[in-house]
C-alpha cells in the first residue's frame, strides 16, 4: 500500500509542476515565436537588401546537395515591389566547422550575385575560427558572381589559423551557388 | 536575524560553492568567458537556486522521506524550464549564448546540495537566505572570473575595449585552459584571504 501512496504523491507533484509548465509554456510562446520570425526576417533583409516581403518554399522542393556533409534547410524567395522575386535567400547548415555546425544564410540576387551572407550559427573557436562572421571575411563573398570559382586560395583567403573553419563556409556557399544555378529557373 | 546573517554570509564566503565546496564548477568553467555570460548565468542559478530551496522548505514536512530526491528534481526541473522560457522569451541574446547550460542547471550540484543539505531541514525564511548567499556568492565568483577572463582574453569589460591601446590579449584565457588557470589562481587566493585551508575539513564535490 505504501508504494501506492508514495506513487500517488509523487504523480500529485508531477502534475502540480506539469500545471505551472504549461501555464510559463503557453505565457511565453508567443513571444519567442514573435521573435524568432522577426529575427528571421531582419536576417533575410540583411542578405536581402531590396526584399520587402518574402515567401518560403516548401520542404518538399527541397532537393539534396551533393555532398553528405551539408543540407539546405530553408528556402526563402524575396521580393520587392514587383511581382518577379529579387532573389533567394538560403539558410544551410554544414558539419565541417572546426567546432560544430556552422549554419549560414546566403542571399543571392536575381542576376546571380550574391548580396549578402550572415553566419547564423557557429562553434568555432573564440578569437580565430569566430572571424567567419566578421566583415573582413564575409565581406570577400559579396558582389561575387556564382559562376565564380568560390574557392580558397582562388578568389578567396582564408583566416590565418582557421583554415578549417574559412574553408567550412567556402564550401557551403559554393555548393549553395551550384544549388542556385542548377535550380533558379524554378523559382521565376 | 544574527542566524540568518550567518546563513546568507555562509553561502559567500564560509561555504561559497565554487571556491570552497568546489561545486557546480562545470557551468562556471564553461560560461565564464564574457562578463555578460557570466552575470546572466549566475542570475539564472540564482533564480532557480532560491525557487527551488523556497518551494522545498515549504513542502519539507509532508514529503515522504522514501522519495524525497524524485520531488526534488521535479521542483528544481520546474524552476529550471521556466527560467529557460522565460530567458527564450525576454532576452533572447543571452538565452543564445548560454545555450545548452541552462538547462543544465537541473544537474548543477549547487541546487541539489542546498536543497537536500539545508532547504529540506530548516525553516522557509533560513532558506531563503541560504538561497540568495549561495547564488550572490555563485554570481561574484562568475563576474570576477569571467571579468578576468574577459579582460584579459580579450581585452574588454562587458563587451567595452580598454580605453588605452598596447594590450594585446592572451586568446588562451577565453579557450577552456584559461578557465582553469584562473579558478586555480582564484582559489588560492579566496583561500589565503579567509584562512580556511586548514579548518574547513574535507568537503569535496565535482560537477
Amino acid at each position: 500500500m505504501n508504494v501506492l501512496r508514495l506513487g500517488f504523491i509523487l504523480m500529485l507533484v508531477g502534475a502540480i509542476s506539469a500545471g505551472g509548465l504549461a501555464f510559463v509554456y503557453f505565457q511565453t510562446k508567443p513571444i519567442i515565436e514573435q521573435r524568432r520570425v522577426a529575427e528571421l526576417k531582419l536576417a533575410i533583409l540583411e542578405v536581402l537588401p531590396s526584399t520587402i516581403s518574402f515567401q518560403e518554399l516548401n520542404n518538399s522542393e527541397l532537393k539534396p546537395l551533393d555532398d553528405s556533409a551539408m543540407t539546405i534547410t530553408n528556402i526563402y524567395l524575396g521580393f520587392g515591389s514587383e511581382e518577379n522575386p529579387v532573389g533567394v535567400a538560403i539558410k544551410g547548415v554544414t558539419e565541417e566547422g572546426y567546432g560544430g555546425p556552422i549554419v549560414i544564410l546566403i542571399g543571392i540576387s536575381i542576376d546571380n550575385k550574391i548580396t549578402g551572407i550572415e553566419i547564423i550559427e557557429h562553434r568555432e573557436t573564440p578569437g580565430l575560427g569566430s572571424k567567419i562572421a566578421e566583415a573582413p571575411f564575409i565581406g570577400m563573398f559579396l558582389s561575387k558572381n556564382i559562376n565564380d570559382p568560390l574557392t580558397i586560395n582562388e578568389d578567396l583567403t582564408a583566416i590565418t589559423g582557421a583554415t578549417q573553419s574559412s574553408e567550412a563556409v567556402a564550401k557551403l556557399v559554393r555548393k549553395v551557388a551550384d544549388y542556385v544555378l542548377r535550380n533558379r529557373e524554378a523559382w521565376r | 536575524m544574527k542566524q540568518l546573517w550567518k546563513d546568507f554570509m555562509n553561502g559567500i564566503i564560509t561555504e561559497n560553492a565554487v571556491l570552497k565546496l568546489m561545486i557546480g564548477l562545470c557551468p562556471v568553467l564553461a560560461v565564464s568567458t564574457t562578463v555578460m555570460n557570466g552575470i546572466g548565468m549566475g542570475f539564472a542559478t540564482t533564480f532557480v537556486l532560491l525557487g527551488s530551496n523556497l518551494t522545498i522548505a515549504l513542502i519539507r514536512n509532508i514529503v515522504p522521506k522514501e522519495i524525497r530526491i524524485p520531488i526534488f528534481i521535479i521542483v528544481i526541473a520546474t524552476f529550471v524550464i521556466i527560467t529557460d522560457l522565460s530567458m527564450a522569451a525576454y532576452f533572447p541574446g543571452l538565452h543564445k549564448a548560454l545555450g545548452i547550460f541552462i538547462p543544465l542547471i537541473v544537474v548543477n550540484c549547487i541546487i541539489m546540495g542546498r536543497a537536500e543539505a539545508f532547504a529540506s531541514r530548516n525553516t522557509l525564511i533560513r532558506s531563503i537566505a541560504d538561497g540568495l548567499g549561495m547564488g550572490i556568492g555563485f554570481i561574484l565568483i562568475l563576474i570576477l572570473l569571467s571579468g578576468a577572463r574577459e579582460l584579459l582574453g580579450k581585452g574588454t569589460i562587458l563587451g567595452v575595449s580598454l580605453p588605452f591601446d598596447g594590450f594585446e590579449p592572451a586568446l588562451i584565457m577565453i579557450l577552456p585552459p584559461g578557465a582553469f588557470f584562473a579558478i586555480g589562481i582564484m582559489i588560492a587566493i579566496f583561500n589565503n584571504l579567509f584562512k580556511l585551508k586548514s579548518n574547513g575539513g574535507h568537503k569535496h564535490g565535482s560537477s
